[in-house]
């Protein structure tokens, strides 16, 4: 029986880590950026602001939509959901059943295949953009994604994450370059995922240029709320992914107990937090001729991968 | 004339009695004429293929035995006799599935062609393909497979001529013609060998046929040539699109499995040492896959968007195949099971969700008239059902998890994973590795293509009056695209549960089975489950919000950054939506942008800006037409010995008797 509440109070308290943590991070790394930049900049709190006010405000859709519009707030956030609860994107995250690596990649790509069709339902112009761009993109991405966890995998010989993102063994030097790669891998394929700097430039105003935001920008209210809100969740999962891959790594020179290790996970997030505002802060956006070519480098570190696990074994 | 049939079997009584009917059907359409034609036939054709279903179904229940038919008539070299195994019977189950679909929404769309073919011929023409698909599959010895398999390309010939006003239709039916041809070179020319080496026309006394190279690799290409792999997919394009409407269908999810049974019935079974074959299998199987993929999304045409998507799965399961090659020669005979299954399970689960896009992309082109997705747009609201199939079925195209192409691809994942960690080479391994990755990037490109499809196609503004006064299809087309979607989507997610059925296919072409159960613990149940409870949840919770009165949902045109009501002009076409991809592969689609702007001031005030995007298929402008040129100066040669002068005619058969009469006085 207290089995039973242990597990119900893990879940209870991951689930608002689930709900507090994405918006919360982004509010950090605005805040972060404002400081680089010397600014004051907006309070921490301000994406839970922002979230609450369009929550609350009416919604007004085009009259060229069909049900796929309205339905893919509803989906995508369910699925990133699911994702959340297969992905050890923390270290304390409860234990789930079949967390299988190629299913949270198709699952990903899932939600990209209705937030694409989502973007073309309006029948905008702009929105049309956003959705070439995003499935090019992804086209470009996709193997970097799979070839990191897939070595990962074969390093452990299983596609089950639950076991290979396990600390219960020991971490030789070989296994821990081997994270250090794929998670500098993953931390470039997410960049390029969730359409920040220097592949799209989140807080621009110029909808020619923009992927993501050019993709939602139909939606309103509530709709918008749950888009963005789904849109931070997966900011969270793919940068606490890579966070996670960090502390493998360094598992290697130091080893520590459990709460040390949630306590590290949450500390090597900020971390990632802090270079995607330092990167933010100092890089330009790319053109979308050159977009290719900085793939190419998270497609290096997968191949890279490849061949650590090859040669290992 | 002997006959051995064992009567009281009633699987083989049910697929005789199929036979029977469709035979029937094939004289009868001879004969029969009038405004109902097309609903009776295609009432003979459900028939058959329900039978034929009940037969396999039977045959399962019963399964582990199989059945000879063997008759005294003789083609020339060896006798007419059919056999039935689970590994053929499984085949016939595709078959019978995709007539059953087909045969429910054929009349509507054959209305469309109303006058511009005749009936008669088409419907003797389709039966007689669906029989020559039948015994081709039930064929035991290579001289009944080689004719059945010509009947079958004939038909297939005649039926895409059938709409013969076209020119595209006529040029689509000559480059298939060719392409036949050159099968049945190839695949006559391995049989010969076959038959020198092993002194039979039996395939069953042809043990490990794939180990002979030579003649495999021969066969390989011969009925590659068929299924469409790369570089021989040239002719699909044409064919599928200019093939009325169950004839492209049929091909894309029939045809081509045909093939793939030959290969797994000549080259996997028994074949112990073809790791060399493995390799061809896997790299063509590769290619292909991003050929298709990456041709695919070029298109602009429905049907040939879908008939390149057919290339890239042909691939899919080629890779499979090879996998199980490569496991064989390893001896892992839970990888080799796992790798087999995942090909019969895909070539099932392809044959399925294609026939119901096909059949979707056929209803569009007899509601708007038209393929062409530059035309097309807006259809989501005025055929929800059909969006909604569509939708699913492209779905289970591009693996997106629950539906079934997801399973099947997923075990193939799991196939080259297993491989990548076991003790095979290291080539072997980072071969697998490799594959994962090149995979993953075919299936991105998948999803840009049926997004584009379904986008283009469904959703935004009409780009067309026709495509805007377009109604939702009739209810027969709009159920077998239903049974389509739903199946795949129970498949997908009772994969495991499903897995354990291939088990006596798979022991037909293995000699050791495996338990696949515990191997295939695919997680979709709770996944499936867990996403559907939120997805309720979430849209009930945006109701609510719409419906409070202080916040309710307002229809408004399009926002569109405030330009205001834009014409369907400005919209995103299918052109535009690849761009970015085809210009990244400029070098391999032969991409190019052609921009024009006339004026005075051209730069600053241009009167006419023509913008134009060509691309030029890459094989035959660079590998078949040097090569149909080559072959033309060649015959152009022989053609001058051919002058039509009588004269030299006889001076001809003059040197020829002298040559003869003096070989004759030597002996």
């Amino acid at each position: 029986m207290s089995e039973f509440f242990l597990t119900t109070g893990k879940w209870l308290s991951f689930g608002l880590f689930i709900f507090f943590l994405p918006p919360l991070m982004v509010g950090v790394l605005t805040k972060c950026k404002a400081r680089l930049q010397n600014r004051i900049g907006a309070p921490i709190f301000q994406p839970f602001y922002d979230l609450g006010k369009l929550w609350r405000k009416g919604e007004t859709v085009s009259q060229t939509t069909s049900w796929i519009f309205r339905g893919t707030a509803a989906i995508n956030f369910s699925v990133m959901l699911v994702i959340s609860m297969l992905l050890p994107w923390l270290s304390f995250k409860p234990y789930f059943a079949h967390a299988d690596l190629i299913l949270v990649i198709y699952l990903f790509a899932l939600t990209r295949f209705f937030s694409v069709l989502a973007a073309l339902d309006a029948g905008s112009a702009f929105g049309g953009f956003g959705a070439s761009r995003e499935v090019t993109l992804a086209m470009l991405v996709e193997p970097a994604i799979m070839l990191c966890l897939a070595s990962l995998g074969c390093l452990y010989s299983t596609t089950d994450l639950n076991t290979i993102f396990t600390y219960d063994r020991v971490c030789t030097a070989t296994q821990s370059a081997l994270w250090l790669l794929a998670g500098t891998g993953l931390f470039l394929s997410s960049l390029v995922e969730l359409s920040r700097m220097p592949i799209d430039d989140p807080t621009t105003h110029l909808e020619l240029t923009m992927i993501h935001e050019a993709m939602i920008l139909e939606n309103s209210g509530p709709n918008l709320a749950l888009t963005e809100f789904t849109h931070y969740l997966k900011m969270a999962v793919m940068w606490g992914l890579s966070a996670q891959c960090f502390l493998h790594a360094l598992c290697y020179f130091v080893t520590i107990n459990e709460f040390g290790r949630s306590l590290a996970s949450l500390i090597m997030l900020l971390v990632v937090l802090i270079i995607v505002a330092l990167i933010e802060g100092t890089a330009v956006k790319l053109q979308w001729k050159k977009v290719p070519e900085f793939i190419a480098f998270a497609i290096a570190m997968s191949l890279l991968c490849v061949f650590v696990v090859i040669a290992k074994s | 004339m002997s006959f051995n049939l064992e009567l009281t079997s009633p699987p083989l009584m049910a697929i005789l009695s199929s036979l029977i009917i469709w035979t029937i059907g094939a004289l009868l359409s001879f004969v029969i004429k009038g405004r109902l034609i097309h609903q009776f036939f295609a009432a003979i054709l459900f028939a058959g293929a329900f039978l034929l279903g009940i037969a396999v179904v039977l045959f399962f229940q019963h399964n582990s035995f199989s059945l000879d038919f063997l008759s005294g008539f003789y083609f020339a070299l060896a006798p007419l006799s059919l056999h039935l195994d689970a590994l053929n019977c499984f085949f016939l189950g595709i078959l019978s599935v995709t007539i059953c679909l087909l045969s429910i929404s054929l009349p509507k769309y054959l209305h469309y062609y109303k006058e511009r073919f005749n009936a008669g011929i088409y419907w003797h023409c389709l039966f007689a393909f669906i029989l020559s698909l039948v015994f081709t599959l039930l064929s035991v010895n290579a001289i009944c497979f080689l004719i059945f398999w010509e009947i079958m390309s004939l038909t297939v010939m005649m039926l895409i001529a059938s709409d013969h006003i076209r020119q595209r239709a006529k040029h689509a039916a000559l480059s298939y013609l060719a392409m036949t041809i050159i099968s049945s070179v190839l695949i006559t020319g391995a049989f010969l060998i076959y038959y020198f080496h092993y002194k039979s026309w039996n395939f069953s006394d042809w043990t490990s046929a794939g180990s002979l190279l030579m003649p495999a690799l021969l066969l390989f290409f011969g009925l590659g040539v068929k299924c469409g792999i790369w570089p021989f997919q040239i002719w699909m394009a044409h064919a599928q699109s200019e093939a009325p409407a169950p004839v492209t269908a049929l091909m894309s999810a029939v045809m081509k499995k045909v093939s793939i049974y030959a290969i797994i019935r000549l080259l996997i079974i028994n074949n112990d040492s073809g790791v060399v074959l493995a390799y061809v299998i896997l790299a063509f199987g590769t290619v292909s896959l991003v050929w298709g993929s990456l041709f695919a999304l070029l298109e602009r045409d429905l049907k040939r968007l879908l008939s390149f998507s057919t290339v890239e799965n042909i691939g899919l399961i080629l890779i499979a195949l090879g996998l199980c090659l490569m496991a064989r020669h390893l001896h892992c005979w839970d990888l080799a099971n796992l790798a087999l299954t995942a090909a019969l399970f895909h070539s099932f689960s392809h044959a399925l969700s294609k026939t119901g896009l096909f059949i979707g992309a056929n209803g569009i082109e007899a509601v708007t008239y038209t393929r062409d997705l530059s035309f097309l747009g807006g259809l989501a609201g005025k055929m929800p059902w059909t969006t909604a199939c569509f939708l699913i079925n492209s779905m289970a195209i591009i693996a997106l998890p629950p539906a079934s192409g997801f399973a099947s691809k997923w075990m193939i994942y799991q196939g080259l994973f297993q491989l990548a960690t076991s003790h095979a080479q290291v080539v072997d391994r980072s071969i697998a590795l490799i594959i994962v990755g090149i995979m993953s990037f075919a299936g991105a490109l998948a999803l840009a293509c049926y997004t584009k499809a379904i986008g283009i196609c469904f959703l935004g503004r009409s780009r067309s009056d026709v495509a805007g006064r377009a109604g939702e299809l009739l209810k027969t087309s709009m159920a077998a695209q239903f049974v389509a979607a739903s199946a795949s989507l129970i498949l997908g997610v009772c994969a495991p549960y499903i897995v354990r059925l291939f088990q006596p296919v798979c022991l037909i072409v293995l000699p050791k089975g495996a338990d696949l159960h515990s191997v295939v613990a695919l997680p979709l149940f709770t996944t499936v489950l867990l996403s559907l409870i939120f997805v309720g949840s979430v849209l009930v919770l945006l109701n609510k919000l719409s419906l409070r009165p202080r916040a309710r949902l307002k229809k408004y045109i399009t926002w569109d950054c405030g330009y205001g009501d834009l014409p369907a002009r400005a919209e995103e076409t299918g052109a535009s939506f690849s761009e970015s991809i085809a210009r990244i592969f400029a070098p391999i689609l032969q991409y190019r942008m052609i921009t024009e702007i006339q004026g005075k001031d051209r730069r600053h005030f241009p009167e006419v800006i023509k913008f134009e995007t060509v691309t030029s298929p890459l094989l035959e402008e660079g590998l078949y037409r040097p090569t149909l040129k080559i072959i033309q100066i060649l015959s152009r040669g022989i053609a001058a010995l051919q002058t039509g002068s009588i004269h030299l005619y006889l001076v001809y058969v003059f040197i020829t008797l002298v040559v003869l009469v003096s070989i004759g006085i030597r002996l």
